[in-house]
């Protein structure tokens, strides 16, 4: 059964913030909520088992086409540097904030 | 100019008034806007008008054509555009915070080659959050009401596009279908939505859901229309691998009747269930009826692994997506929130900034790929794909389309499956299949009879499903139908 444990393994892993400790203030009923709406989803994929796939290739992609690639220039040229700039949620002059990488 | 001319409008009938100079550009573009003012209020369909743009976009080919330039089919068209779709120097934000205040910083394919086509575009469409929904209720800014009645949802995730053209806010609108998100809305909004094969049209400068199944479609008022906005989009592009040489010739627009008589419809038995809404069921009846007065054959078949596509398609797209919105972290762009070190950081901006349903599908998508895990869904979820995608290929030896309900309801109530996740997925099981096996299909209107005043209110779309780069068949019996008396 998916539990509790594995819904906050699953939420670290994936960089989402749903804190044990916020259960019943900010995150609310939700958070019990997630859980038991994740329990249904993975019960009704439990009717996959009883389809035989042995022998079966896995389809990777939405076609079997071949993807069609281009020679590695752009003929855009790059994003301009100050629309990504502009686009920088933290912006001092020419520099971008970001909060320290290291503790 | 009075608004019942707006109501009037479509892409066909906009292109004959230009050229006959019954109006400019710039008096359709500006009668919008005050229509919209006006009913956009009701309906919530826009989340960002680009008045002062469309406006001198407008101006400028009133300009080029008074100087005697040529007129295109899509020449001062005002157009919808669902709001995961880039257009450099406007807002673009999934519907999600953690795009709030986010600027475009270039077009999408799609957009510049309907800039190139001299397209108005008049604003930015609601949605589900990052495409993730069937009602556009997972909206982070507002709740779009079905124009039918407005207390009803509008379908989704395409919603806001859907409902614009439907309450005439727009002549056209442009969405993207993941797993039916084009052709839900437009059937719950009484609209036309095509899902192009995938690879026809490219998704460069599309928020992107899910990789594997996504595609940008037309939402429009006649199949016709939906033949041209579909014309223009596709192609080869440079940026999208995954787009195919398409060679879409006359048949596309001008489809011949001798040609569309040949062509054999398939009834998946698969589609016709017992839980079936009976309105839907009548409706599918008088549709099979009137094709057949065209003379079309139609024959029953059976899509056997029907039942586990919704299984399927719920392991993979959010699979799809757990990579997908892996960029979004409030680094380099978006909403960023206050932290003491950057793991922190980042699971504060997405915690805060994703709403529930996409992080219950992000959730799920990590499960299904994580180690130990990974063979018994996600692997088999792709084994089960390709048993899916040669049920249609088997299909498609004995029949050249098929014909299926596009939802097994018309438009339920705001709010009523809003608290379920799982009841929200159902409402996809007829379209979920298509995506599934890169296949293009049309949600196209199917025609009430008027004489009676007391008859279903409610739109309900049916679906054409056509092989593989043949949109010309699907969209050739959807013109003649519209024709039939």
């Amino acid at each position: 059964m998916f539990a509790n444990k594995d819904l906050k393994n699953l939420s670290g892993l994936a960089r989402l913030e749903v804190k044990e400790g916020d259960k019943e203030k900010s995150f609310g009923a939700a958070q019990d909520k997630l859980l038991v709406d994740l329990q249904k989803i993975f019960e009704h994929f439990e009717e996959l088992k009883e389809l035989d796939t042995t022998g079966v290739e896995p389809m990777t992609g939405g076609t079997f086409n071949k993807n069609v690639f281009r020679n590695d220039n752009s003929d855009k040229g790059g994003l301009l540097a100050e629309t990504s700039i502009e686009a920088f949620p933290e912006v001092d002059g020419k520099f971008l904030k970001i909060p320290p990488v290291f503790d | 100019m009075s608004h019942s001319t707006l109501h009037d409008l479509t892409i066909k009938k906009f292109n004959n008034g230009l050229r006959q100079k019954e109006f400019s550009a710039f008096e359709i573009a500006k009668e919008f806007f005050d229509y919209i003012n006006q009913k956009d209020k009701e309906i919530n369909a826009y989340l960002f008008l680009a008045k002062d743009e469309a406006l001198a976009q407008a101006e400028k080919i009133d300009i080029a054509l008074a100087k005697g330039e040529e007129i295109g089919d899509l020449t001062g068209v005002p157009l919808a555009i669902k709001d995961n779709i880039l257009i450099e120097g406007q807002p673009v934000t999934a519907a999600s915070k953690i795009l709030e205040n986010y600027k475009a910083s270039y077009d999408a394919t799609v957009i510049a080659k309907l800039k190139n086509a001299g397209a108005v575009f008049l604003g930015k469409t609601n949605m589900d959050e990052f495409a993730m929904g069937s009602s556009t209720e997972n909206s982070v800014f507002q709740i779009t009401k079905n124009p039918h009645d407005h207390l009803r949802v509008p379908g989704g995730s395409s919603g806001g596009s859907a409902a614009a053209v439907a309450a005439n806010l727009a002549i056209a609108a442009l969405g993207s279908d993941t797993g039916g998100s084009i052709r839900q809305p437009a059937s719950f909004c009484g609209v036309v939505g095509l899902k192009p094969t995938y690879g026809a049209v490219s998704r460069h400068g599309l928020i992107a859901m899910a990789s594997s199944l996504d595609q940008i479609g037309p939402l429009t008022k006649t199949v016709e229309d939906a033949a041209i906005l579909f014309k223009t989009i596709s192609g080869l592009d440079n940026y999208d691998s995954t787009t195919a040489v398409t060679d879409y010739g006359d048949e596309l627009l001008n489809p011949k009747l001798e040609n569309i008589k040949k062509l054999k419809i398939g009834l998946p038995e698969e589609y016709f269930i017992s839980g079936l809404a009976p309105e839907v069921s009548k409706a599918m009846d008088s549709v099979i009826a009137r094709l057949k007065s065209l003379g079309i054959e139609f024959k029953e078949i059976s899509l056997p692994n029907t039942k586990y596509a919704l299984s399927c398609y719920y392991i993979i797209m959010p699979a799809e997506v757990s990579a997908n919105l892996a960029r979004f972290d409030g680094i380099r762009y978006g909403w960023r929130s206050d932290a003491e070190n950057l793991l922190d950081l980042y699971k504060k901006n997405r915690g805060n900034g994703f709403g529930k349903e996409v992080q219950r599908r992000i959730i799920l998508g990590t499960f299904v790929l994580s180690s130990g895990y990974y063979d018994a869904y996600y692997s088999k979820a792709q084994k089960v794909r390709r048993l899916i995608k040669e049920d249609f290929d088997r299909a498609f030896q004995k029949v050249d389309v098929i014909l299926t309900p596009v939802a097994p309801t018309p438009a339920f109530k705001i709010g009523e499956k809003s608290g379920d996740p799982l009841s929200m997925y159902l409402s996809d099981i007829f379209t979920i299949p298509v995506n599934l096996a890169g296949l293009p299909a049309v949600s196209i209107p199917v025609r009430q009879a008027t004489s009676d005043k007391r008859q279903v209110e409610l739109p309900i779309g049916f679906q054409l499903i056509g092989r593989h780069f043949r949109e010309a068949d699907i969209l050739g019996i959807g013109q003649y139908y519209e024709k039939l008396d």
